[in-house]
């Protein structure tokens, strides 16, 4: 039967695969967010353009209580992130929609901040705000540059694996070496048992971050163990084995270490902002 | 009798519980290591392949020997190499590795030592997570937050509650003041300046509390006026505020709700803005009320004005119409108008300013001058170089013409000016010779009296005395002079003059400013040969450069604003006194001499 295919069937598939398709969360949307970013961010500088305020631009004018009450809600807004990734939801305000709409409106609240200062800096509790908020908006474009980077790395550095299988893997490794390790003289013995219970990753942040463990007790395993023994073979390939996992792991934590850096510096200096926020606001109509 | 020994192994179930074998193990020694020919086996890496030998040493005692180089814990302690007795009836407990190795008496069986090995914790499980957290972030923000707050938020508020306010009132500029603000020193509300304040306030950065003295309150004009008790209104305050351009619904409301009232001190004096105190509002401020100020005062005598080089009226200076019992009468006229200043004055600068005429040649052979004349010769600045002295006769126009007369022998008498009774009392008390005398060298000219003596000693000096008011005598050359009423009565008047020093009250014309520039390219003095004539520019002069873009663009060194504020100013204070108390002031010191002459 030669029925008419209809119209939608035909497309249905086609739309599958563009869904499927990888999307960033910069581009969400063809870029909706960064297209509001862009329009309120020209609103503003036409505004600040426009305004002729009597003595000087600054905070205090209208325009500059305008600019600064949408850089205040903006401010809180973002920092809602914070919470909001704790949550799962997707179609129009799914985690990426939200991220994305954070990272645009982020940069635009940098031109909207400072063209509520007016060009004025001091030694102050006002340009500590505006600092602290420009640390964020920097912190958070190395965030985004370290996105753009580190997740393809990750993914080919852990290839068909999981973190927890990598895991998984060292302890089977290990349970073999010891097995194997049972009948060893009691100097290889040791070597082995401190190659076992070494640190996989680096004990201290530096160390993950540098992707090297200082003292690997599996690599001075590994080098002291006499090679030519016969007896040895086993252990010295499931060490061997164990050195490669060891490897990945370190790159795996290291890279997503790197991840989380930036928010070391994000995530402190936005609490911290919101405090300087707060003495700003309630510092500026106190004494108003 | 040696002890036998009997192992109790313990291992423990992955679904929980343990499992505990028995054997005996004779009489021992019992090896106990990791080896599998080993007495007691012990499955640890950590644990030597052969770690120690337990033997009977006496009765009941039990020696434990440790193998060379296996680490192993005697109740907590390490047991060094010669290795440890275990005395009769006594327990212990061995650490190997994560095992543990008790020897006890078995309570069962008399005789025999009971070994008991378990493992003293659990096979750790691989982890589900390899990449430890970073941590930090939790406590790097509370830290920073706490900080700010307390700083800037906390510290600041504590100091402005915990601090009285300052001086107020009279008391505000004495000098305990000062000392209050010199002593103050910075309060940790310092963090909350959000600039510079100008240079005449400066010293009131030690207290904030000096201007912002309720909380959450804006600057109130009562905390201004205490210390600026003498600031002029720039108009009556109803006037004012029903000339103003009332601010859209919402921006009112707001102001209103945020005990912002209209017209407040600090509409226009903003603080904080740095060391320049920035006081000169904007154009646009004075044109939100003097665009259409007539729709809203219809009983204003003020032009409407909104833009300096499109809609601003010409000038209106105020001239002399005329002069009744209370002085002059002062009249407003449009330069458009064509006014005439008839201020009393019998002069023409023109004949001053002449290049070559016999004024030009008198004043070449004056050392005071010795070059024609020029304006400086007469106007001279006064201190502020704004405008100029008031014209004295006897400083600015008695080089030439002279006062003095011959008295008795070498004595030179200077007549008084203004005061023409005295000049007639004084002619006629002269005696004989009154010969003529210039006042100058060189300098020839009819002096008072010269040639007019009659015969006889009376007749001489009634002639002496009427001289000067009579033509070519030193009071006609300049004034207009009212004749005896009778002849011989010598009562002479002189009309009145008055010379405005300045002729407009609502500005002030900055002469020191324009030093750059002749005076004769906006005064048409040298063509002018009435005093009648005003030698004001019109307005068109002044827009050739200011507010003027083109002039501007070819004078980038110049600046020649447009603005209201370069020739206004919003208060009317010392600079600019209004108009009449100007009057009174200029009446005052002219009183002596031109108002007495006219009664």
């Amino acid at each position: 039967m030669n029925a008419p295919i209809p119209a939608g069937a035909m497309r249905a598939p086609a739309e599958g695969r563009r869904t499927a398709r990888h999307e960033g969360f910069l581009g969400h949307r063809r870029f909706f967010w960064a297209w509001v970013a862009l329009l309120a961010t020209a609103a503003a500088v036409l505004l600040y353009a426009l305004d002729d305020p009597w003595p000087r631009p600054n905070g205090g004018t209208a325009l500059g209580y305008a600019l600064g009450t949408a850089g205040a809600l903006l401010i809180l807004w973002l920092s809602l992130l914070g919470l909001r990734k704790r949550r799962y939801t997707d179609g129009q305000w799914s985690l990426k929609a939200w991220v994305s709409a954070h990272v645009w409106l982020g940069l635009a609240l940098g031109v909207i901040a400072t063209l509520h200062t007016g060009f004025q800096f001091g030694w102050n509790v006002h340009t500590l705000a505006y600092g602290l908020m420009l640390l964020v908006i920097l912190s958070g474009l190395l965030g985004v540059w370290l996105y753009a980077r580190l997740p393809r790395r990750l993914s080919a550095n852990r290839a068909e694996t999981s973190e927890r299988a990598m895991a998984a893997t060292l302890a089977e490794n290990d349970r073999a070496l010891k097995e194997a390790a049972r009948l060893l003289d009691d100097r290889s013995a040791a070597l082995v048992e401190a190659a076992i219970r070494g640190p996989a990753v680096g004990p201290t942040l530096e160390q993950r971050l540098s992707g090297r463990v200082r003292r690997c007790a599996t690599a001075a395993a590994r080098a002291r163990l006499d090679a030519t023994d016969p007896a040895l073979e086993t252990v010295a390939a499931l060490l061997g084995a164990r050195a490669a996992l060891l490897a990945q792991m370190r790159r795996h934590v290291q890279l997503k270490s790197t991840l989380q850096l930036w928010l070391l510096v994000h995530v402190p200096a936005t609490v911290g902002l919101l405090a300087a926020l707060l003495a700003h606001v309630v510092s500026v109509f106190f004494y108003w | 009798m040696s002890p036998l020994f009997r192992l109790r192994q313990i291992s423990q179930r992955v679904s929980g519980g343990a499992i505990v074998r028995e054997r005996d193990l004779g009489p021992g020694p019992v090896r106990v290591g990791r080896g599998t020919d080993c007495d007691v086996e012990v499955p640890d890496l950590a644990v030597a392949l052969l770690h120690l030998t337990l033997s009977a040493a006496g009765p009941g005692e039990v020696r434990i020997a440790p193998a060379a180089g296996a680490a192993t814990l005697f109740d907590g302690r390490p047991l060094g190499p010669q290795g440890v007795v275990l005395e009769a009836g006594r327990a212990c407990t061995l650490a190997l590795g994560s095992f543990r190795l008790g020897l006890a008496p078995d309570p069962e069986t008399q005789g025999t030592i009971r070994l008991t090995l378990e493992r003293a914790h659990a096979e750790e499980e691989a982890p589900e997570k390899v990449t430890p957290p970073v941590k930090g972030r939790r406590a790097a923000s509370w830290a920073l937050a706490l900080a700010i707050l307390l700083g800037f938020l906390a510290l600041p508020v504590a100091g402005f509650l915990a601090r009285p306010l300052p001086p107020v009132a009279e008391t505000a500029r004495a000098l305990e003041a000062e000392a209050h603000y010199q002593e103050a020193g910075l309060g940790p509300d310092r963090a909350w300046n959000s600039g510079p304040l100008s240079s005449v306030h400066g010293p009131l950065v030690t207290d904030c509390k000096a201007c912002h003295q309720q909380a959450f309150t804006s600057v109130t004009d009562a905390t201004c006026r205490s210390c600026h008790a003498a600031a002029h209104d720039h108009a009556e305050p109803a006037r004012l505020l029903a000339s103003m351009a009332a601010p859209p619904p919402m921006i009112a409301a707001a102001r209103a709700m945020a005990g912002l009232p209209p017209g407040r001190c600090t509409a226009c004096h903003t603080e904080h803005e740095g060391a320049a105190l920035r006081n000169n509002p904007a154009t646009s401020d004075c044109a939100g009320c003097h665009a259409a100020l007539d729709s809203k005062l219809p009983d204003t005598d003020l032009v409407n004005a909104s833009d300096w080089q499109r809609d601003h009226p010409q000038f209106r200076p105020h001239v002399v119409a005329g002069f009744d019992d209370a002085g002059p009468r002062l009249l407003r006229v449009a330069l458009d108008a064509g006014p005439v200043d008839r201020n009393g004055l019998v002069f023409s600068h023109a004949q001053h300013l002449s290049r070559r005429n016999a004024v030009a040649r008198m004043a070449g052979r004056l050392s005071a001058y010795g070059r024609p004349l020029g304006c400086a010769d007469c106007h001279r600045a006064d201190a502020a170089e704004i405008g100029f002295r008031p014209i004295e006769m006897e400083r600015d126009c008695g080089a030439c013409h002279s006062l003095a007369v011959a008295g008795a022998g070498e004595q030179v008498l200077d007549l008084p000016h203004a005061e023409p009774e005295k000049v007639v009392a004084l002619l006629i008390a002269l005696r004989p010779p009154a010969a003529p005398r210039p006042a100058v060298a060189g300098a020839p000219r009819t002096v008072p009296g010269a040639g007019t003596a009659g015969s006889g000693a009376v007749a001489e000096a009634l002639a002496r005395a009427r001289a000067p008011f009579l033509p070519g005598g030193a009071c006609h050359d300049c004034h207009e002079i009212r004749a005896e009423s009778a002849p011989g009565r010598l009562d002479f008047a002189i009309a009145p003059v008055h010379l405005a020093g300045r002729f407009y009250a609502r500005s002030q014309f900055p002469h020191g400013r324009h030093e750059e520039m002749r005076c004769s390219s906006c005064h048409k003095a040298p063509s002018s040969t009435t005093s009648g004539d005003l030698l004001l520019p019109p307005i068109g002069t002044c827009r050739q450069c200011h507010g003027n873009a083109r002039w501007a663009a070819a004078h980038p060194e110049a600046e020649a604003s447009g603005a209201c504020a370069t020739c206004h100013w919003f208060h009317p204070d010392a600079r600019a006194p209004t108009f009449e108390a100007l009057q009174k002031a200029a009446l005052a010191t002219r009183a002596r001499g031109v108002q007495v002459a006219m009664r």
